[in-house]
């Protein structure tokens, strides 16, 4: 059996509210928020958070390819799957694929994926994906789109939903793009776009996959389609023959549209409130469309689910006008942080850096940070070992710093003692500055850090546990 | 520990130059008329000393991280000189280097001299150099304290207000400092209500950022008599360094400085002193930030941890207490160019010893107490002179 063996999401913490759109531009907005990043956030830090959730469930060990899929990759050429790779500790060994180009790259990674799976070349493979969504300014889109982060975990053991059957339908039609160098998202959004572009092809999709494993669709638990509007989804569900009841939010009203972040989103969601046995259909677009036929196993009421999807959506700051989600959008780029970082530099520190290594003193028991030579502890330099830091921690002390220039002041600067040992110096980030307390408890994340003339660096921030 | 060099040293003079946003004056401007001040007091032409060091953080621009600013200043060439930078305990540290080298018996007279020149430079604050990409990023002078002051507030119960009373404190003592920088006095209500610039630390918490120069001469105490009949003695110096990364020290407490209490002890072990509260006179010590001054007093072992806040709570450290703490208004008043603090304090207390600092003065000082520490936490040097 193939399947989905965990996933995970991460919506950033920051929305704004789409009446700020209509003030800003002074016309007519959908109602709802859509998600925000924060000016510490881009694609690969959703993907990374939201791979961070998988890894909790399933652990880092058996994992043996990451993909990465996006439309909005920090980088043109420069891998997003390989960093976090790094980020989540897995071995050199392991494959490592980008996605891109289409909105369908999360289903193109997740075909590519259980075919890998089928032929035995994979045993495990952490897909993630993440989002940034630019539209022209003052144009619906930018209203409409949303940001965010998801990842699933393909395997054959410990298999949450079995993936029953995939189909694929590609077609060259003209509803969204971004040439080369264009800044935002262009369209030609319209009812033709909806009804040729996004219908057609989701509804030749669904039904060849429907009818490919003899299925009706009054048998299938939940379908689950992005939506690019917060309506066009539900006329084309009831196309194929679904009831309301059967039709997942797609969180319009809470995200947007995250583009190639929805699907394992969506199908995460759909995860939290089906039983065993339960058929799921999810119906991806973007150049044609994908389907995945899948079957919730029993494995699923073994899943100890701390919190949902609306617990997640619920942490959030609303940010307080249009001027504020554009300045921590376009922060980065028109901010330099740092003078260039060595190449030699970064692959020095690797390990410490990016894969949070820390060094153990067998003899006294000290863990600490950054990898030492010599025992902090003890001084003794011969039962050192690297080892990785937990995730997660406390706060040990801190200051809300207004003296340092950053885009949104004060800068939160927290010591943290991580669990199992271990203590960091990290700045804060994803949290009221007022709302800081010792002891509380918090979670490592990869934030966007020192921006340089050429790079994109990443460093470890915290956040509130949640 | 070698042999103690206690009076052995004599300082035969010191200068320093008005301190605060000196728009009017370069690096060297200040160097020199600093150094010439001190050559002044000490009836000695800039020929007859030996050596020279320099106490200097962060150069000034064209500078360079050598000790030719002090020559390049002074015209003070074919002579063994050497720049000192370690922290906010550079100052006392060029001035202990000077008293070893002395002592030594390598030579008969040095010049120490601390210069900074902060108000040519950009951005807020102070300039963070040498720091990682990524382990200080969106560090600053205050928010690094500020870690310690917020950990020793949850552990001791402290509170902003007994920390506002270091501020008006010490800028009462300044605003009788013709040379200090903030010469006025501020109001509790005042303190509490500016804004905050790393909390807990509110904007008259911080000591400014600003220009300054200082300077010492100092010479072998045998010989002092040939300048000065009313010399000071070294009684003792002290130099500790602890980690650099305390945010990363699992085992640090974050309730004060090691580094203070190790060059502290040093300096008194020297200097014979074993009760400081009793036998000390007069200190400057390191108040950077209000906090800082309450550890320090517990660090330089004037009452045990946790009870600093007694201290400024019952004035014994104000001008007519029985310890009187930071006369010259202080690093929070009088300013803290970082290299000219430590000479900067040596000056005061010199001044105080001899009986000449005016309003300031505090009653018949005979043992006094100069303290730097940086890092924070990480570097802490410490000297005691007493009158001969």
């Amino acid at each position: 059996m193939i399947g989905i063996t965990s996933c995970g999401y991460h919506v950033p913490f920051c929305r704004l509210e789409r009446a700020h759109f209509g003030q800003a531009w002074n016309r007519r907005v959908g109602k709802g928020e859509r998600a925000a990043i924060y000016f510490d956030e881009d694609a690969l830090t959703l993907g990374f958070e939201a791979a961070q959730r998988c890894l909790e469930y399933v652990g880092n060990k058996k994992v043996d390819a990451l993909f990465f899929a996006s439309t909005s990759a920090p980088f043109w050429q420069r891998s997003t799957a390989s960093f976090l790779a790094a980020a989540c500790d897995l071995s050199a060994a392991c494959e490592t694929s980008d996605f891109g180009g289409s909105l369908r790259s999360a289903t193109a990674a997740l075909r590519a994926g259980v075919d890998a799976l089928n032929s035995r070349r994979l045993s495990t493979l952490l897909v993630a994906t993440g989002e940034v969504r630019d539209g022209q300014p003052g144009e619906t889109e930018e209203e409409w789109f949303g940001d965010a982060g998801s990842a699933v975990t393909l395997g054959r053991e410990n298999v949450l939903a079995e993936i029953m059957g995939l189909a694929t339908y590609s077609s060259d039609f003209w509803d969204e793009w971004r040439r080369d160098g264009d800044a935002f998202i262009q369209t030609q959004a319209s009812r033709f776009s909806t009804e040729r572009g996004y219908q057609k092809s989701l509804i030749a999709v669904g039904k060849s996959l429907l009818e490919k494993h003899g299925v009706q669709a009054q048998q299938v638990a939940k379908v689950i389609l992005p939506s690019p509007n917060g309506r066009a989804h539900g006329a084309t569900a009831k196309k194929l023959g679904f009831q309301e009841a059967q039709i997942l939010d797609p969180c319009f009203a809470e995200i947007g549209a995250p583009g190639s972040a929805a699907p394992f989103l969506l199908l995460a969601a759909a995860l939290e409130v089906t039983n065993p046995g339960d058929l799921l259909l999810l119906l991806n677009y973007g150049d044609g469309a994908d389907g995945v036929l899948l079957r919730v196993t029993e494995e699923i009421r073994k899943r100890p689910l701390s919190s949902s999807l609306s617990d997640h959506l619920s942490e959030k700051r609303l940010y307080s006008s249009y001027q504020i989600f554009q300045k921590m959008r376009s922060y980065y780029k028109h901010h330099q942080e740092a003078a260039e970082l060595s190449n030699v530099l970064l692959e020095k520190e690797e390990s410490q850096n990016v894969r949070l290594h820390g060094t153990l003193c067998l003899r006294c028991g000290t863990r600490q940070y950054p990898l030492t030579q010599v025992c902090g502890g003890c001084k003794n330099r011969d039962s050192l070992h690297e080892v990785p830091l937990e995730h997660t921690g406390r706060i040990f002390t801190f200051t809300r710093d207004h003296l340092y220039v950053a885009p949104d002041s004060p800068t939160i600067m927290s010591v943290v003692d991580v669990d199992q040992g271990g203590r960091l110096y990290l700045q804060m980030t994803d949290v009221d500055p007022e709302d800081v307390r010792v002891e509380d408890p918090v979670v490592l994340t990869l934030r966007r850090r020192k921006e340089g003339p050429t790079m994109h660096n990443y460093y470890w921030k915290c956040r509130p546990a949640r | 520990m070698g042999t103690t060099l206690k009076d052995q040293v004599a300082v035969i003079g010191v200068g320093c130059i008005k301190f605060g946003d000196n728009f009017d004056q370069g690096y060297e401007d200040m160097a020199a008329e600093a150094a010439y001040a001190a050559f002044h007091d000490a009836r000695i032409a800039p020929e007859e000393i030996d050596a020279a060091w320099l106490g200097t953080y962060s150069p000034a621009q064209g500078h360079g991280k050598a000790a030719v600013s002090l020559g390049d200043a002074l015209r003070l060439y074919n002579k063994p000189i050497s720049r000192v930078e370690n922290f906010c305990a550079t100052g006392t540290d060029a001035f202990r280097h000077a008293v070893l080298a002395v002592a030594s018996g390598m030579y008969d007279t040095a010049l120490v001299l601390g210069v900074e020149k902060y108000k040519d430079r950009p951005g807020r604050g102070l300039a963070r150099e040498g720091v990682h990409p990524y382990y200080h990023d969106g560090s600053t002078a205050p928010g690094l304290f500020a870690l310690a002051a917020t950990r020793y507030m949850h552990e001791f119960g402290l509170t902003r207000e007994t920390l506002a009373k270091v501020a008006v404190k010490n800028h009462r003592n300044g605003a009788l400092n013709a040379k200090a920088h903030l010469q006025k006095e501020v109001t509790p209500e005042a303190v509490l209500t500016a804004p905050i610039v790393a909390y807990p630390f509110g904007l008259y918490d911080c000591c400014p950022t600003t220009d300054g120069a200082a300077a010492a001469v100092v010479c072998r105490a045998d010989l002092a008599k040939k300048y000065r009949a009313d010399h000071i003695l070294v009684k003792g110096v002290g130099l500790s360094v602890t980690s650099g990364r305390p945010f990363m020290d699992p085992n640090f407490d974050y309730l004060g400085f090691r580094a203070t209490q190790n060059a502290s002890a040093q300096a008194y072990a020297m200097a014979g002193i074993t009760d400081p509260l009793k036998e000390i006179d007069v200190a400057e010590v390191h108040d950077c930030f209000t906090w800082t001054e309450i550890s320090n007093y517990e660090d330089l072992g004037f009452v045990q941890k946790g009870q600093g806040a007694k201290l400024i709570e019952e004035g014994r450290t104000a001008l007519e207490g029985d310890i009187p703490v930071n006369p010259s208004g202080g690093l929070k008043s009088f300013g803290h160019p970082i290299g000219a603090s430590g000479v900067r304090m040596v000056y005061e207390i010199v001044t105080q010893l001899r009986g000449e600092a005016g309003p300031r003065q505090v009653t018949d000082p005979k043992l006094g107490l100069v303290h730097n520490v940086g890092g924070p936490g990480a570097v802490s040097c410490v000297a005691v002179l007493s009158q001969p």
